[in-house]
């Protein structure tokens, strides 16, 4: 009986071991229209840093560039999401906005007051290194549905493949009933990450939308990252479907 | 720019409808918005899962993945309408018209409602029990492979948590995506298993039950996942 190989990708038949991950090279994330929720969790007190931030700074309507006006208006951004930001282009916890029509780079930005102050999610932070841009707390209202919808932060650089934006979610919050559903190329993805668990894809392609359905806020840390060659290489650093836990 | 959606730049605003992509069952997985729900613990608590009697083809893999000390199976509709988990031979489709129902499927009234909500065509029906601190390595599976992977025949996979294991984990890896989450009791997953390597772990201190189908994509499953503008949660009572 003659045994095909499967014409996906190459992938070893039935008559051959696999030998995981060297046969799985070629799988893995993708930026461009990929999705990455990491097998690692960060562990931390995060409850007194978000304590800190509600009373010290509090939370704004979330501001956007004047350009995207009409995606805040038909999202009905400002009864969704309120916001704080670690790192914004005038050091201001309260400007949230991109500061033009010009790509999202790291020296753009400077740490805001905010960012100092915290304890744990300031670890977080700098576990991605210097290759972050615009760094915020979105919070989501209790009972909003944020609809499904794509961004653009890399009509910025016109989509240059090589030299992507990508974006960063962290639920900090426990998460009782707050979940999320990312819509790729070849996948549907329904899920309710769990505290710590980094989500990460291109906003632009991925399509994305939240659903908060307790009555507190879900406050998720949420980065723009510059830094695709190291995402993809998260896989291989974190190649176990075993759970690692770190600690920050 | 790539070729699967006419990008609507930011002068514009957009709508699912204008979404394109989502579940490949060729390539990709779809992990469900849907969660069902009905009292089948009692269903549950009268089977006896039991080793899996393996195709000798399949034996190395068995083995190589030490199976039957990572899960305990039961067939709820089988090649011979057994309980005792078989599978068929190489080279043979899973040909739903070829499978029976058993008696573990006809004496478990919740549980076959559960199954008969799944409105595709099924080959196998079996429930896995990954028993406590077992992990599956990462694999693949060779459904496809026995139609030559005839793009016009998909087999696919759905497998649904029966409970809520909050140190139970799976990892799915396709071509673009590599996913680590948990499953919500009801919530499921149909998948590719050919062209998704996938693994779990089960971490907790109790095994891990879910109902595992093998069947045929048709119209049901593709307007099952079709997404709305708005993501809901739909609690489905069975």
């Amino acid at each position: 009986m003659e045994i095909m190989t499967s014409p996906i990708r190459n992938m070893p038949n039935s008559k051959q071991l696999q030998k995981y991950p060297k046969d799985a090279e070629e799988f893995g994330y993708q930026p461009e229209w990929g999705l990455y929720t990491s097998s690692f969790i960060f562990k931390g007190n995060f409850t007194d840093d978000l304590k800190l931030l509600q009373e010290k700074y509090g939370y704004n309507p979330l501001q956007v560039t004047q350009q995207f006006d009409n995606q805040r208006a038909d999202r009905n951004i400002d009864s969704i999401i309120t916001s704080v930001a670690f790192r914004s282009n005038d050091g201001s916890p309260h400007n949230h906005r991109h500061p033009g029509d010009i790509d999202e780079t790291p020296e753009l930005f400077q740490y805001t007051p905010a960012y100092y102050d915290m304890t744990t999610i300031r670890n977080i932070i700098d576990w991605f290194g210097d290759s972050v841009c615009r760094c915020r707390i979105f919070r989501q209202e209790p009972g909003k549905d944020l609809p499904m919808h794509y961004d653009f932060d890399n009509e910025r650089n016109h989509f240059d493949n090589k030299n992507q934006t990508l974006r960063v979610l962290i639920q900090l919050t426990p998460n009782d009933d707050n979940w999320m559903r990312f819509m790729s190329k070849t996948s549907d993805i329904t899920l309710k990450p769990v505290a710590g668990q980094a989500i990460i894809f291109n906003a632009d392609w991925v399509w994305h939308g939240t659903v908060n359905y307790v009555d507190t806020p879900r406050d998720c840390l949420t980065l723009l990252l510059k830094d695709q060659n190291s995402v993809m290489n998260l896989g291989k650093r974190f190649p176990s479907h075993k759970i690692e836990f770190i600690e920050v | 720019m790539n070729e699967i959606k006419p990008y609507m730049g930011s002068n514009t605003t957009h709508r699912v409808d204008d979404f394109a992509g989502g579940f490949d069952p060729l390539k990709g997985f779809y992990i469900s918005n849907i969660l069902l729900d009905a009292p089948w613990e009692e269903d549950l608590s009268n089977l006896r899962p039991m080793d899996l009697e393996c195709h000798p083809h399949y034996h190395q893999h068995l083995e190589d993945r030490n199976f039957n000390q990572i899960f305990q199976t039961l067939s709820l509709r089988s090649i011979d309408g057994e309980v005792t988990p078989t599978q068929p031979p190489p080279g043979q489709d899973e040909d739903p018209n070829l499978f029976y129902y058993t008696d573990a499927y006809h004496n478990s009234p919740v549980l076959k409602r559960v199954c008969d909500w799944f409105q595709f065509p099924v080959s196998r029906i079996r429930l896995f029990s990954q028993q406590p601190g077992q992990t599956l390595q990462f694999h693949h599976d060779f459904d496809n492979e026995r139609t030559g992977f005839d793009p016009n025949n998909v087999t696919i996979r759905v497998i649904m948590a029966l409970g809520d294991y909050p140190d139970a984990w799976y990892r799915l890896a396709n071509e673009s995506v590599d996913v680590t989450f948990r499953l919500a009791r009801g919530q499921f997953i149909i998948l590719n298993t050919d062209a998704t390597w996938h693994a779990t772990v089960n971490n907790g201190e109790v095994a891990r039950h879910t109902l595992n189908f093998i069947g045929k994509r048709n119209e049901w499953i593709e307007n099952l996942v079709k997404p709305k503008d708005i993501l809901e949660i739909e609690r489905v009572k069975v």
